[in-house]
């Protein structure tokens, strides 16, 4: 007997092979390879690519560069973010910086660390400037939805501030901060490769874009935006799984 | 610890919750505000914890450092167990005392779900074990027995009884049985004047 599971695994997978099938069959009908190519021309692209120890430097190197830049903004994010809750001034001291940062352009940003900053640290840069606003509002706007009632019994009781951060704010920062964690994840990776599209930094996945771009090799375009999916996704799910493996409350 | 309130009043929006209350809550003895609803049991109590500011008069006698309480919502830890919630404001009971002084309120399969879980009453007993558990001298208890059945009061009351040996009492409700049966001096609060008598 299938299982409800089961059948809805199996009617996603039909729904995914009925448009891998539409794709195969539009470039086949168009028959110009320079602007589509079909999904078998690009696994055909993506097993070739991975077989190069460039293709390999180049994942490697745009992961460690995004991760960096969002592992870096996410500390920074938390850090400021309880800091201004702790202290009213921090909090209308940065936030002209903040407010900038959330309303300017991702393009803007990309040319501006280029000129600050370099090829080379252009991803770290901008992923970090895209994420950090996310995290740091967030982590605000989590503490002080701390249950009032619960601090002012811990205040009563005397209750040590490390583990009213434990049991009362970290409970209440959870939900604000994995939320913002999930559309920053995807945020950072979207908005990392853009940057190394524009600054092309040596052996990055932007770099090997524009590359495929430049040469009309539509089918490793295809083969790499593929991969930057593929990473995105499984970035966003270990980073998220860990998180809130953290954030858990165990009874 | 004896407990003085000196003239004490307390205004909301300009008018007076309660003034001139003078009272005097000897050592180790247990005291019972008994008033209708919005005279002020909760005002003092929030008074006496050191949670509200008098706008009259001072309290003396309390150290804020040795408070213990039961609030008039539960205030727990939703997410944590019985035993962590009371861990959490007294870390250095041990796990042996905390495990049978939890078994004489709370069933045995509970002690490992989240509070969430609990019934009202079930909850209300976890209070009622954090406040007696903890070592502070001045107990001050807001409707501490309500939402429990007749046998798990009178379960409570005993428990309370017990554990409050030489401390210092305090508790409100609007039942007079509950007082008798604490045998506390009641104290009622009306007119915003005070009167204590013996029971």
């Amino acid at each position: 007997m299938i299982s409800i599971m089961g059948r809805n695994k199996v009617r996603k997978g039909l729904i995914l092979l009925f448009w891998l099938a539409v794709w195969q069959g539009v470039s086949l009908w168009m028959d110009r390879p320079i602007l589509l190519v079909g999904p078998l021309e690009t696994a055909a692209a993506l097993v070739r690519m991975a077989a190069e120890g460039d293709f390999w430097r180049a994942v490697f190197s745009s992961l460690a560069r995004i991760g960096c830049g969002f592992g870096l903004a996410f500390l920074a994010g938390l850090i400021l973010g309880t800091a201004a809750c702790l202290r009213p001034f921090l909090e209308e001291l940065l936030a002209p910086v903040v407010a900038g940062m959330k309303a300017i352009p991702v393009a803007s940003f990309v040319i501006l660390a280029l000129i600050w900053a370099g090829a080379d640290r252009l991803t770290l840069v901008v992923s970090f400037l895209v994420v950090f606003p996310m995290i740091y509002l967030n982590t605000l706007a989590g503490l002080r939805a701390a249950d009032p009632a619960l601090l002012e019994m811990c205040r009563v009781f005397r209750v040590k501030w490390p583990a009213r951060a434990w049991h009362i704010y970290r409970p209440a920062l959870a939900p604000y901060l994995l939320s913002a964690s999930q559309v920053a994840l995807g945020m950072s990776w979207k908005s990392g490769v853009a940057a190394e599209v524009i600054g092309t930094p040596d052996y990055s996945i932007g770099e090997q874009l524009y590359m495929a771009k430049i040469y009309f090799t539509t089918d490793e375009l295809l083969a790499w935006t593929a991969v930057v999916i593929a990473l995105s996704f499984l970035f966003e799910k270990v980073i998220f799984a860990l998180l809130k493996k953290g954030m858990e409350v165990r009874p | 610890m004896t407990v003085r309130c000196v003239d004490l009043g307390k205004e909301y929006g300009g008018s007076w919750v309660f003034r001139h209350l003078n009272l005097t809550f000897q050592e180790g003895g247990t005291y019972c505000l008994m008033a209708p609803s919005g005279t002020g049991k909760t005002t003092l109590l929030r008074l006496l914890l050191g949670l509200e500011q008098p706008d009259e008069g001072k309290t003396e006698g309390i150290d804020p450092g040795s408070i213990s309480a039961v609030f008039q919502e539960d205030r727990l830890c939703p997410g944590l167990s019985a035993g962590k919630n009371i861990l959490l404001v007294n870390p250095v009971c041990s796990r042996q005392e905390l495990a049978e002084e939890m078994l004489r309120l709370l069933p045995a399969d509970s002690l490992e779900k989240p509070v969430s879980a609990y019934s009202g009453g079930m909850r209300r007993r976890v209070c009622l074990l954090r406040a007696m558990l903890h070592p502070g001298r001045l107990i001050l208890m807001d409707e501490p027995f309500n939402g429990l059945d007749e046998t798990m009061r009178d379960t409570a009351i005993r428990y309370v009884k017990e554990k409050q040996r030489d401390r210092t009492l305090i508790f409100a409700t609007h039942h007079r049985e509950e007082a008798e049966a604490m045998g506390a001096e009641i104290c009622h609060i009306s007119s915003g004047q005070a009167d204590l008598f013996y029971l």
